[in-house]
């Protein structure tokens, strides 16, 4: 039974190490699209992204301890 | 030998100047009438910007000056926001199915957290294709920039020159209700075709790419005869 948790574990970090890759890519978007239209409000923009992969890796480390 | 006739020169090119003025002037009208029926409106998160003041884009010609920036009307988003509302109660729903109730309770908080870092995730992919999915209309050109999805995003333009017919269709309830549509531009090259879905004040938009055409094509005949 304790194997069938350490799956379902290693499965759930899977996902969320998948999920930072996906945040990341998302930071990346923003900066290109940021390229293309350029507002000064970008700033606002970008601060969410980039708390969207700090809050994935928040949930990632927690998941790690918590499991 | 001394010239005995010679062709009054002078007054030849102030004629000339003063047709240029003429014209310089008619331009300047154009413009203006274009200003007035813009006006000056909208933020940095409306669908409607009307000469916004500090907006750059990729591309842009030093002089080139943008006249309005259009996005997909609000409207269009409530569809993923009620979709959204939906996503944040499903936790609420699992938790009286027997499969999540019978999971330990670290595993129930580390899945939940991960239920709502997906629905962030589509707020941020939505909010981000309609925020960046811009129609930029210039004294020059008219862009369309698509931003499809994460890995895929569009950026076409054409000069103002080059536009040869502009329509818009207005229909369905909150079309009407709300006063949008979609603007289709038509130009030269290639029989291309621009696409301003779901746009703001439609009939406005065309009748601002229609004064601007005649600007342009003022500025050509001024070209022409200069």
């Amino acid at each position: 039974m304790e194997l069938v948790w350490v799956v379902a574990k290693v499965c759930l970090l899977f996902a969320l190490g998948l999920y930072i890759l996906f945040a990341f890519v998302l930071v990346r978007q923003v900066y290109m699209m940021m390229k293309v239209i350029s507002t000064p409000h970008n700033w606002l923009i970008k601060l969410f992204a980039w708390a969207h992969l700090l809050g994935s890796f928040l949930v990632f480390l927690f998941a790690l301890i918590i499991l | 030998m001394a010239d005995i006739y010679s062709a009054p020169k002078k007054k030849a090119s102030l004629v000339g100047k003063k047709k240029k003025k003429e014209r310089s002037e008619k331009l300047k009208q154009v413009r203006k009438e274009v200003y007035r029926l813009v006006g000056k409106e909208g933020n940095f998160l409306s669908a409607f910007v009307a000469r916004p003041a500090r907006l750059s884009f990729e591309n842009q010609m030093v002089k080139e000056k943008v006249i309005l920036l259009l996005r997909r009307h609000w409207v269009t988003n409530l569809r993923w926001i009620a979709i959204v509302l939906l996503m944040i109660i499903v936790p609420g729903l699992l938790r009286l199915l027997p499969p999540f109730g019978w999971l330990p309770g670290r595993f129930k908080l580390v899945l939940t957290m991960m239920w709502y870092l997906f629905v962030l995730a589509f707020i941020l992919e939505e909010f981000f294709s309609w925020y960046f999915s811009v129609n930029i209309i210039t004294d020059e050109r008219v862009i369309d920039v698509d931003f499809v999805s994460l890995i895929y995003k569009r950026v076409s333009d054409a000069e103002i020159v080059n536009i040869e017919d502009v329509t818009y269709e207005m229909g369905g309830i909150a079309g009407t209700m709300f006063s949008y549509g979609t603007v289709y531009v038509q130009t030269a090259a290639e029989a291309r075709e621009f696409e301003f879905e779901s746009v703001p004040r439609p009939a406005l938009v065309v009748k601002v790419l229609q004064k601007l055409r005649l600007e342009e094509k003022q500025e050509e005949l001024e070209g022409r005869l200069s």
